[in-house]
């Protein structure tokens, strides 16, 4: 990953607070709220946008007859962090030298 | 360029903000609370079962007395159940801390517990030092668990609270007040204060303990 070839998933900081939420473990759609501080509708359609680009995944399931949705980082999206992670830390070694 | 090192800076306060408040949250052990105190609450209700059918019998058979005796192993495998649920719970999360937590808290009150009718068992005819020394050791336990708590994830309230109920203790210890529960076949049946203290920390306050961290937010 370079400068220029940075995921769409990273350019948005919501998107990226939901990744890094996620790195500790799945979440549901509630904690993530608390987590980011998202209104429902912005998160909602940032989550819509992850599971397009398979960063994450959603499992939808009946807790006590209410639906809830409980969402984890793929494979995919862990890589493409990590790799944003490296990017940033090349970013910020180079500023320091 | 300077623009690109900035939004990266951003980028990783933001990344490690997120990330800390994840490891903040500990409302995933709420449930691991709640669960203590309403084990409490159950052996206390069987207690009261068991102290009400005892009333009625004319002789009470070592089988029903060993019963009573035994209800106090319901609290350990209540303990020890809850710790298991919420051990495996907490295993799919990678909040370090949280698992921490449960893990002391499951040997302060599953090893506690033991200790405790261990000591009763050895110390059996010694009823007078039995109606202080029990109490005590559950009380010492939940108390180190609550302070160890409060510095662990830093919560002020959390850290008075464990005072305040370490100084309630110590103060209803020094009176040796007692309270009158109920008649058994003719006599008075009394608690020590501090027992009645102790159980309401445990039930009631764990409850409560349950609620207050589901609503913490992490920080």
């Amino acid at each position: 990953m370079d400068l220029f070839s940075i995921p769409e998933a990273f350019t948005n900081k919501l998107r990226l607070a939901i990744i890094s939420a996620l790195v500790t473990g799945e979440k549901n759609f509630k904690e993530l709220q608390n987590l980011t501080d998202a209104t429902s509708g912005n998160l909602g359609a940032q989550l819509v946008k992850l599971e397009e680009w398979e960063f994450i995944k959603c499992k939808k399931e009946f807790i006590n007859r209410k639906p809830q949705s409980t969402y984890h980082l793929t494979e995919k999206g862990l890589s493409e962090f990590k790799g944003y992670v490296t990017l940033l830390e090349k970013i910020l070694k180079g500023a320091s030298e | 360029m300077s623009q690109k090192i900035a939004e990266a800076l951003e980028d990783v306060n933001l990344i490690k903000k997120v990330i800390d408040k994840t490891q903040n949250d500990f409302s995933k052990v709420s449930g691991f609370f709640i669960g203590i105190g309403a084990v409490r609450i159950l052996t206390c209700f069987l207690y009261a079962l068991m102290f009400g059918v005892m009333k009625r019998m004319e002789d009470i058979s070592l089988v029903i007395w060993g019963l009573f005796r035994g209800i106090s192993f319901v609290s350990v495998m209540g303990y020890f159940i809850v710790y298991l649920i919420y051990h495996n719970k907490l295993k799919q999360f990678k909040n370090e801390l949280s698992m921490s937590l449960i893990n002391i808290w499951g040997l302060l009150l599953v090893g506690g517990e033991l200790f405790r009718i261990f000591f009763h068992m050895v110390s059996y005819e010694k009823a007078g030092n039995n109606q202080f020394i029990q109490p005590l050791f559950q009380f010492v336990f939940v108390m180190i668990g609550c302070f160890v708590m409060g510095f662990v994830i830093q919560d002020k309230l959390i850290q008075r609270v464990s005072f305040v109920m370490a100084f309630l203790f110590l103060i209803l210890a020094g009176t040796g007040l007692e309270v009158r529960v109920a008649d058994f076949h003719g006599n008075d049946v009394k608690i020590n204060a501090v027992t009645v203290f102790t159980t309401v920390i445990l039930s009631v306050g764990m409850i409560l303990m349950g609620l207050y961290l589901k609503k913490r937010k992490g920080e």
